[in-house]
């Protein structure tokens, strides 16, 4: 089921609602699907009937919003059974979080908030993570994500912080180069040598997304709203050479959704610069349930 | 060490003015994106809401809904159960019923816009399909929740496999939400629903015939309120 088992050169994208009806007649190809759980935990009716049927043609994967591993809150086991079994359900491979704090007190925060840049905080990081394993039973990913201004305390860099939390936690990285590329722009660092600084040995998946500049903030931020930029995508390239095998690589697009033809041709470029980056020919593969 | 971070964070969360050594310009920005972020998931919940109360009951609304403690993760479901609780309070809405009406309206849409056609049942024994909010139809139109909450219109095939339109009263919505299992019975309870009035909205709901069979069924499991 690991789409990287599958395909060297395998490219996703997110199961968004508006796409459901299309993506069950669709055609094209589309090497997995990754999808929020915190959207379909606890709904049935026709959308599960969906989801069940979506599940027949494509690979899923699972990427969590709301896991938090660097809160104050206890993991409740509840949350995590419900997580694991939506991945049982979907045979997800892995599971994948975000570095961050999502809510605290109980309260939901809605937003990824950064972490200090901490031996602390990459401990207890670490030791959360490697709970949600043994009690979600699969290996978790865990994605870098976008921080628009370091938190007090902070240390490190983020490239220490992040190898440190994932060696003592034995987590696998999602990379979100699109987050890389954010970072380095809003704090004046070159991408390149960002992106190099993170443990990309352990990268087990790749997120692209579309990012514009906040005039309010005075930021780059990653709004998910738009085309993966040429900016990212040449990033993209670079860190694949770095890692240097093909990774699955998921394109994030979820506001200003376009139609399923523009995202799969979205897809279908990601997967040419991956395979150009390794000079192989695509697979001559074309449909979608391919590797089922 | 995590503990002054996560003190940052709450008073971060409570727009306190950061402390000496916390950047300013930090506070601000996570401020700003934290805003966003739960205006924009409480408008795609609430929006019909917003229709019905109009800027000015709405804004407070969803100030006070921040200020509460909101549920874990984001299943609409939860979401209403909180914005129910935060209702309540309200001296001029009908809280539970308007946060379950407005979460199945919710529901009702995502469901036309799926499927407007098939109609498909929702769960095992209903058929209902799909609920909606009208709010074209604005204050005149008949009022599902006693002038309180948002309309409730009921889109469906009756047991004839009609296509109907009906204005739902609450206790309607609410037996949906239970015979659907979308909403738990006990967290009704614990909300003042009593079990009559889940069996008056079964009654009702077989009267529009969306439900099979002859006698209402049981609210099953829904306890008188504490």
């Amino acid at each position: 089921m690991d789409a990287s088992a599958r395909d060297p050169f395998s490219v996703g994208i997110g199961l968004r609602r508006p796409h459901f009806r299309e993506l069950l007649h669709n055609e094209r190809r589309v090497d997995f699907l990754e999808l929020v759980p915190e959207v379909f935990l606890g709904v049935g009716g026709e959308t599960r009937r969906v989801l069940h049927a979506l599940r027949e043609r494509y690979p899923m994967l699972v990427h969590g919003v709301s896991l938090s591993l660097g809160g104050p809150d206890p993991l409740t086991p509840r949350k995590l059974a419900d997580l694991a079994a939506l991945c049982r359900e979907l045979d997800a491979p892995y599971y994948s979080d975000h570095v961050c704090l999502s809510s605290i007190d109980g309260i939901e925060t809605f937003d990824l908030l950064p972490l200090p840049f901490t031996e602390a905080a990459a401990l207890h990081v670490a030791t959360r993570c490697r709970a949600a394993r043994e009690r979600m039973e699969r290996p978790i990913a865990l994605e870098n994500i976008t921080y628009y201004a370091k938190m007090p305390g902070s240390a490190w860099t983020e490239g220490q912080f992040l190898s440190a939390m994932l060696e003592a936690s034995d987590a696998e990285l999602l990379l979100d180069v699109s987050n890389v590329l954010a970072n380095a722009q809003n704090h004046g660092l070159d991408p390149q040598s960002a992106l190099d600084a993170l443990p990309l040995a352990r990268t087990r998946q790749i997120h692209l997304a579309g990012q514009r500049f906040d005039s309010e903030l005075q930021l780059q931020v990653d709004d998910h709203a738009s085309a993966v930029s040429e900016a990212s995508l040449a990033l993209y390239e670079h860190a694949l050479r770095r890692i240097g095998r093909p990774v699955p690589t998921l394109i994030e697009w979820d506001q200003n959704l376009p139609s399923l033809d523009a995202l799969l041709d979205l897809a279908d470029l990601v997967r040419a610069r991956q395979a150009a980056v390794f000079e192989a020919p695509l697979s001559s593969a074309a449909t979608s349930t391919a590797g089922r | 060490m995590m503990e002054e971070y996560y003190a940052y964070v709450r008073r971060l969360l409570r727009d306190e003015e950061p402390r000496a050594g916390e950047a300013r310009g930090a506070s601000e920005i996570y401020r700003t994106l934290v805003r966003r972020q739960q205006r924009q998931v409480l408008l795609l919940m609430f929006g019909p809401l917003k229709q019905r109360l109009g800027s000015a009951g709405f804004e407070p609304w969803l100030d006070a809904l921040r200020e509460q403690s909101p549920p874990r993760d984001a299943n609409p479901s939860r979401w209403a159960l909180a914005a129910a609780h935060v209702l309540g309070t309200l001296p001029h809405v009908d809280g539970c019923t308007a946060a379950i009406a407005t979460y199945l309206a919710l529901r009702a849409e995502t469901a036309i816009a799926e499927d407007p056609r098939e109609g498909d049942p929702l769960a095992p024994g209903a058929r209902l399909a799909t609920f909606s909010c009208d709010p074209r139809r604005g204050h005149d139109a008949p009022t599902a929740c006693g002038g309180g909450g948002p309309l409730v219109l009921a889109f469906y095939r009756d047991v004839d496999r009609r296509v109907r339109t009906e204005a739902l009263s609450l206790p309607a919505v609410a037996a949906w939400g239970v015979l659907a299992g979308e909403v738990a019975p006990a967290e009704l309870a614990l909300r003042g629903v009593q079990r009559a009035t889940l069996q008056r909205g079964e009654h009702q709901l077989r009267a529009l015939g969306a439900l099979p069979g002859a006698g209402p069924r049981s609210a099953r499991g829904c306890d008188e309120p504490r």
